[in-house]
């Protein structure tokens, strides 16, 4: 009797106490103090007391925590504390590089467990939070609240104002876009390529050949065959070195895109004929030993490594490749790479695919979040730091090392285009006097670089970009010599796609790796009827009524 | 409860006796603390295995999150529909079961093999020795595995592609190459599980009766012979009632294994039905799809569960409880 | 003994050879990787090393130790381990013994025993049981790694029979002197069922030391994950770890000389192994009592 009631206690007790931690735990995710700020007429300035908002985090790699800060408390959630008082949680975080992040937003949408403020990658996930009811209509605070900047940028990018929102209702902000610098480049290092004593490839063949002196020659005199020419990403269209540079050569517009193509019709991206001459290339290319031969496993973590480690002399890549993964040889090794514009191979126009504006990282409020005006006035508090005020000194303490991901909000106004004319202006003049806080400090760094004062991460970065004939300057070129097409995808998404985007994206995958592997160009066209057959035609066919030819 | 005067000696005796005494209530307080012992786990796994098990009606809706459970628009089969017709889903389940079948076989034949020939050592110690080092793999998550054998296999840096290389022949790659990769995941888990899989065989072979061999040697009978006409006969049974109750795994292609491991490029040989359920359940939110998926995978395993437990009742007598 | 045949002979020799080079096979994966860990990245990187350290150093060791990352995932997996044995142990103990009595003795024992045995053979999937653990208020916390399973069916099964083959006289006498049930388990039963426990100790302790998904799934920051939920993030992306603990601690710079992505992770797959290594050549010796009595109904 005596040891039974132990036990029985014992077991008691356990259940209660994984309840009672249940209880505590759920208590303290869901509970927002309660507060009439906002619900009346009176514009809220501050919240006081101030209120609690969950975002969930996206990590990196290279985010650092400076002095002992956390998710919790860092220099962003103290300045959104101090000026709005709005005291951040964080739901969760995870790696964003991994999937995890993903994995991890896309099982509390099935949960009903989204946090305050949503970032999302995916416009799926959107799509499905607002079908559910979830994403909360931002109009009118937006109408409201928005700053004199935000509400310039609702006219001045009405494309990705227009990509978040249904009905004529905002239901979030996305990233704001103009993607003329979003092609591919060529980088190669500088020390291979001087030794090769060749000059950077303008055809396909040269690039063959310079590839194939990277391979053979020992271009790092270590005395070993471990190097190669040409680095390729095993997911073949995502992140590092993937084929687009390669395949726009080909005349075949990369960055899986949809667009009208010659003939008016609609098209995709790899039904181009020269896809078929580039996979062959790209075979030749394996079959000699000059590609990866591993490439069928290595994902940018594993390219980057191999640039760190100087196995690797030449990748397309965008335009931020000074800030990954080339940067990397500047670290290890002290080694400067170069952007140039992609060869054309020999009977083919050189073709650039280009995102819609329309599109990007998404941002929206959970509607069950009760004040949605506090997302606003976090986005005026953001861009006034950062899009407007962003001196090398505020840099240095609220974006550099990552720290803006420690922002719920993220507002990206596009640069590139924008400021690369500006900055080479002033460079050309060697005159900064005119040039907006934020631009100079690009222009210092860029400068500091060049005359070899500043070899830092940063300097290098902005350099590879923004210095003279740089990687924005080449892809800004590409746009005015006509080479572009534009995604025809913008606002308006093709349910079909939702639906069959990831198994043709599969089936593209690895029929193009099998052709890259076997040599059997024969089977592009298997690919073109099986991929027309899978949901292809069916999205064209959407597309086609979604955006009329004019 | 349990105080009652009753005598010791009663109760037993009505416990054994199958209580035809008639007196319920008694008999209740007899059982209750058997009740309230079995009670907390009846409730965990009330609620988290029948609970979720519930999740299931996903399966049959266009299920929105915010809508709950019960909700969303009921769909009947539409969601299987969706699921047979996708383009890889022959390819997927044709995968699952080429990958199990071959896992299953392996794992019931290379045991055998292992313990009879173990069981071949008389000194001791050298036996203990040689288990603990087979059983080991066992022990170890995929996790762990699929880093030191991405190592271990990789075709440039990896020690047995130098050991090729060293013999002259050309490097494989070993889970980048569909031919290679489905071949890669059955032999590396029959590598990690064999060894544990052999305790069964050699319990069974303690079992045989040692008189046996006595009289086959009085009969002039080899080794051979004897592992032939005695050694083999004598496990028969054990060896039938494995692969009977292995059966349940017809679709368990292994998704800590191959999740760790995979890639795109491999999906045409390597892509198991869990990984499908993944990629389509948390990668891209279509839960309900996934979900039915799910079910079908629970559904053929259950009918391959029920078969191979009748099978293991009528030809090996065995149950499972 | 004596008497070998000279065949007998060739094949004992044969045997032991191929036996011990199988047994090899099973264990160099792990002494290669060991090798790796404690080699100089160079020598790793130029193919030197097999299964014994090139250029021995112990710096990858520093380095991940001094990885705040992987410290704290090692601690939550030996607290999760911990608590999750001791959970497992105690349901497993107090459900077995009244399912392993006869229908005569337990009524309700047959139903109750279906009742567990079907969550082994269908389950709701990922998102529902996800939601179940969220409905619970069990999110993040370590128990969401513990308490949905809680009770390991397939070692209560093993651990039920084995019950069931212990002579019936034992607890006749105790029931004879007077003993409940619950003495009887207690006094009688427990003592003489060392092998069966001792073998569903190390499953669930192998159980809760590997598991790596529910704490990606689970856990809301990476700062709670389990040491094999870390470690996959790392096997997937092992160059962002190598980084991350470059650009955190200036100090560790002194061994970027000898340490790689590569070794780094070396040795953290092996210290992963190593609580296995040491928990289970002592459980070894039960299995066979403790398996196959449990699961072959006598």
């Amino acid at each position: 009797m005596k040891a039974m009631a132990k036990i029985l206690c014992v077991t008691l007790a356990a259940l209660l106490a994984a309840s009672a931690a249940a209880c505590g735990n759920g208590a303290a995710s869901s509970q927002a103090p309660v507060s009439n700020q906002g619900a009346s007429g009176e514009k809220v300035t501050k919240y006081d007391p101030p209120i609690t908002m969950s975002w969930a985090a996206v990590t990196s790699a290279v985010q650092q925590f400076k002095d002992g800060d956390t998710y919790e408390n860092n220099i962003w959630s103290r300045k959104y504390l101090d000026e709005l008082g709005i005291q951040l949680e964080v739901a969760f975080a995870a790696d964003g590089s991994t999937g995890a992040y993903n994995d991890k937003l896309n099982m509390q949408l099935a949960a009903g467990d989204l946090p305050d403020i949503v970032h999302t990658y995916q416009y799926e996930l959107f799509k499905q939070a607002y079908d559910a009811g979830y994403a909360a209509d931002i109009t009118d605070v937006y109408a409201n609240y928005a700053s004199d900047y935000l509400l310039e940028c609702q006219k001045k990018y009405p494309d990705s104002f227009a990509y978040t929102s249904f009905d004529g209702r905002l239901h979030g902000i996305s990233f704001f876009n103009n993607n003329d610098a979003g092609s591919i480049v060529l980088w190669i290092r500088d020390d291979w390529l001087e030794k090769s004593g060749k000059s950077a490839p303008k055809t396909m063949e040269e690039l063959y050949e310079l590839a194939k002196w990277f391979t053979f020659n020992d271009p790092d005199g270590n005395g070993k065959d471990d190097t190669y020419g040409l680095g390729l990403n095993k997911n073949l269209t995502v992140d590092q070195a993937t084929i687009f540079g390669l395949i726009g050569g080909f005349g075949v517009p990369g960055d899986d895109i949809y667009y009208r193509g010659a003939n008016g019709k609609l098209t995709y991206t790899y039904l181009e004929p020269g896809m078929k001459d580039a996979l062959g290339f790209l075979h030749r290319l394996y079959a000699d030993g000059i590609l990866d031969p591993e490439f069928t496993v290595k994902d940018s973590p594993e390219i980057e490594a191999d640039i760190a480690s100087g196995k690797l002399g030449m990748a397309f890549g965008r335009q931020w490749g000074t800030w990954l993964p080339w940067n990397l040889a500047l670290q290890n090794e002290d080694v400067v790479s170069h952007a140039y514009p992609i060869p054309a191979a020999e009977g083919y126009q050189p073709k650039l695919g280009l995102a819609n504006n329309a599109g990007g990282e998404i941002f929206f409020v959970n509607a069950k979040f009760p004040y949605p005006e506090a997302f606003i006035l976090m986005s005026n508090v953001f861009s006034d730091t950062y899009n407007i005020n962003m001196t090398p000194e505020v840099s240095a303490i609220y974006a550099d090392d990552e720290q803006y991901r420690f922002s719920p909000i993220v507002l990206n106004e596009p640069q590139e285009p924008v400021w690369g004319p500006i900055l080479w202006d002033a460079m050309e003049k060697r005159d900064s006097s005119q040039l907006p806080a934020r631009l100079l400090n690009h222009y210092t760094r860029v400068m500091a670089f060049e005359d070899g004062t500043d070899r830092g991460s940063e300097a290098y970065g902005l350099w590879g970009q923004y210095s003279i004939g740089g990687s924005v300057a080449i892809c800004l070129d590409y746009v005015k010599n006509g080479m572009t097409i534009s995604n025809i995808i913008g606002t308006k998404q093709p349910e079909t796609r939702n639906e069959y985007r990831s198994i043709l994206e599969d089936m593209t995958r690895q029929m193009f790796t099998d052709i890259i592997r076997d040599g059997n160009t024969e089977r592009f066209e298997d690919y073109k009827t099986s991929w027309l057959a899978a949901g292809g035609q069916e999205i064209l066919d959407e597309l086609d009524s979604l955006y009329p030819a004019e | 409860m349990m105080t009652n005067e009753g005598g010791a000696k009663r109760r037993f005796r009505r416990a054994f006796c199958g209580g035809n005494s008639g007196i319920r209530r008694a008999r209740f307080t007899r059982e209750l603390p058997l009740y309230l012992l079995v009670l907390p786990a009846m409730v965990i796994v009330g609620i988290y295995s029948y609970g979720s098990m519930a999740g299931i009606v996903i399966a049959f809706q266009k299920f929105i999150p915010t809508n709950g459970l019960f909700g969303s628009q009921w769909i009947g089969l539409g969601n299987f529909k969706t699921l047979f017709a996708l383009p890889n889903f022959r390819n997927v389940l044709r995968n699952t079961v080429v990958i199990a079948l071959f896992k299953m076989l392996g794992n019931i034949v290379v045991p055998v093999i292992f313990a009879l020939l173990l069981n071949e050592v008389s000194a001791k110690f050298y036996k203990r020795v040689l288990q603990t080092m087979v059983y080991l793999p066992n022990f170890l998550s995929w996790v762990i595995l699929s880093g030191i054998f991405i190592d271990l296999l990789s075709p440039s840096e990896g020690l047995v592609n130098r050991l090729i290389a060293s013999l002259g022949f050309k490097p494989v790659f070993f889970i980048g190459d569909t031919f290679w990769f489905p071949i890669t995941m059955i032999v590396t888990d029959i590598w990690k599980s064999f060894g544990f899989g052999s305790v069964i065989y050699l319990a069974a072979l303690t079992s045989i009766d040692p008189t046996l061999y006595e009289s086959a040697v009085m009969d002039g009978a080899n080794r051979w012979k004897q592992t032939l006409y005695i050694t083999l006969p004598g496990i028969t049974s054990t060896i039938i009632l494995m692969t009977v109750l292995s059966m349940a795994n017809i679709l368990n292609g292994g998704f800590d294994q191959i999740f760790n491991m995979y890639s795109p490029s491999v999906y045409s040989t390597g892509d198991i039905l869990d990984t499908l359920v993944y990629r389509l359940g948390i990668q891209q939110t279509k839960y309900a799809i996934s979900t039915a998926a799910g079910l079908f995978k629970s559904t053929v395993s259950l009918l391959f569960v029920l078969a191979s437990y009748y099978l293991a009742d009528k030809w090996a007598g065995y149950r499972i409880f | 003994m004596k008497n070998l045949s000279l065949s007998r002979r060739i094949f004992l020799l044969f045997n032991c050879v191929f036996l011990t080079v199988i047994a090899l096979v099973c264990l160099l994966p792990f002494i290669n990787v060991l090798a790796i860990s404690f080699s100089s990245k160079t020598a790793v990187s130029a193919g030197q090393v097999a299964f014994l350290p090139v250029d021995f150093n112990t710096s990858a060791y520093t380095f991940i130790t001094r990885s705040s990352a992987f410290v704290t995932a090692l601690g939550v997996s030996i607290r999760r381990a911990a608590l999750g044995v001791a959970v497992n142990l105690l349901l497993i103990v107090i459900t077995a013994y009244p399912l392993s009595k006869y229908t005569t003795q337990f009524r309700g024992r047959n139903i109750i025993a279906w009742y567990f045995v079907i969550t082994i053979l269908f389950n709701g999937g990922l998102i529902p049981s996800y939601l179940m653990v969220r409905y619970t208020g069990l999110m993040d916390s370590l128990l969401a790694l513990i308490i949905p399973g809680a009770l390991p069916v397939f070692s209560m099964l093993v651990v039920m029979n084995y019950f069931r083959g212990l002579p019936p006289e034992l607890e006749e006498a105790a029931y004879i002197d007077g003993a409940g049930h619950i003495q009887s388990l207690l006094r009688v039963v427990l003592p003489i069922s060392a092998p069966t426990l001792a073998t569903v100790t190390l499953f669930s302790f192998v159980g809760h030391w590997n598991s790596w998904f529910d704490g990606l799934i689970y856990m809301n920051s990476p700062a709670h994950y389990p040491l094999q939920s870390y470690l996959q993030t790392v096997v997937v992306n092992p160059e962002a770890f190598f980084k991350n603990t470059t650009n955190i601690n200036a100090d560790l710079a002194v061994y970027l000389e000898l340490v790689s992505a590569r070794t780094t992770n070396a040795a953290q797959l092996f210290l992963a192994v190593v609580p296995i290594l040491l928990v289970y050549p002592f459980l070894q010796r039960y299995f066979t009592a403790g398996l196959v009595m449990g699961s072959v109904k006598g």
